[in-house]
């Protein structure tokens, strides 16, 4: 009876602790991808706050970026709009 | 009492089996996950690209081959000639390790930006994560160009009577398609002509090329 007893506490201990650590390596990769369950579920955690502290750097990052974005679509578009401009006045010379 | 401690022994034998079999697996998954790592140290980094994370990481496949363009050996010379391992005294050469510090430290902080100086069409096909496109047709004009001068100013430089100040401006890492394209070195030579401080510019020579056969991740925008 009480082999049993310790067997069948002994497989509970395990699959508890088995399950936490799946749980924790899950909640780790999800926390790597910038989607941690705790974040997605709670408003005021401390994950967060830290969240949003981290945040101004990598929010102005992308900013900037989508800033150099324009400006290098708007030069890019004013050559290409000049590379036309001297074709058409080489064709019309040639004529 | 004698009956339990007799049995407690094989209980305990069985409670460290079982419990290596199930903790050993998880605890060296992570590991397993990755056969081909970045250095025996870093499988991975992940990085900011239009807003997400991108994990940049190697080709786990170790049959994979390049079939793209950057499989191709030779490539008409001129235009496209070696380059030196240095471009000038004071910008510094780097590899892959070099860039992947530069982006989680220099990037991620804002300090810094990685820079793909090829033209559009080349970057909508595939690019570093963590990269933006500044064309090195863009960034070899000089600061009387307007567009130049706006990205200039966006990268930290002000401008007072048309004097240059650099001080504050971001650390930048050039590449393009390899060590054969005069792309990225013709943005760079002409940054220094403008006064951009060289020790603020970096070159990846061997850009897209050794970054795909090294089988690192590539985004599209």
């Amino acid at each position: 009876m009480n082999k049993n007893i310790l067997i069948l506490l002994t497989l509970v201990a395990v699959i508890i602790v088995g399950g936490y650590l799946y749980f924790m390596r899950f909640s780790k990769e999800a926390t790597d991808a910038g989607q941690s369950v705790e974040s997605q579920v709670s408003s005021t955690t401390a994950k967060e706050i830290e969240a949003r502290e981290e945040e101004p750097p990598q929010r102005a990052l992308f900013d900037l970026k989508s800033s150099i974005q324009g400006a290098v679509e708007d030069s890019v578009q004013e050559d290409i709009q000049q590379a036309v401009e001297k074709k058409i006045n080489n064709t019309d010379k040639n004529q | 009492m004698k009956y339990s401690q007799k049995l407690l022994k094989p209980v305990h034998w069985a409670v460290v089996l079982v419990s290596l079999l199930m903790v050993g697996p998880v605890a060296a998954q992570d590991e397993e996950d990755y056969k081909v790592k970045i250095t025996r140290e870093l499988s991975y980094l992940d990085v900011q690209h239009n807003g997400k994370t991108v994990r940049i990481e190697r080709n786990q496949d170790t049959k994979h081959r390049l079939t793209n363009s950057f499989s191709k050996t030779s490539r008409v010379c001129p235009p496209f000639c070696i380059n030196p391992i240095k471009l000038s005294e004071k910008i510094t050469t780097v590899g892959e390790l070099e860039l992947l510090d530069f982006l989680d430290n220099e990037v991620r902080n804002n300090k810094g930006l990685l820079v793909d100086a090829r033209m559009p069409e080349w970057f909508e096909k595939g690019t570093i994560p963590g990269a933006v496109n500044i064309p090195f047709t863009v960034l070899s004009k000089g600061v009387e160009n307007k567009h130049t001068a706006k990205i200039l100013k966006l990268l930290g430089a002000t401008e007072n009577d048309g004097k240059w100040d650099f001080t504050n401006a971001r650390k930048l890492m050039l590449f393009c398609n390899g060590a054969w394209c005069g792309q990225s070195p013709k943005a760079l030579r002409n940054l220094e002509a403008i006064g951009y401080p060289d020790n603020k510019l970096y070159w990846y020579r061997d850009g897209m090329q050794a970054w795909q056969q090294l089988g690192f991740t590539t985004v599209t925008p």
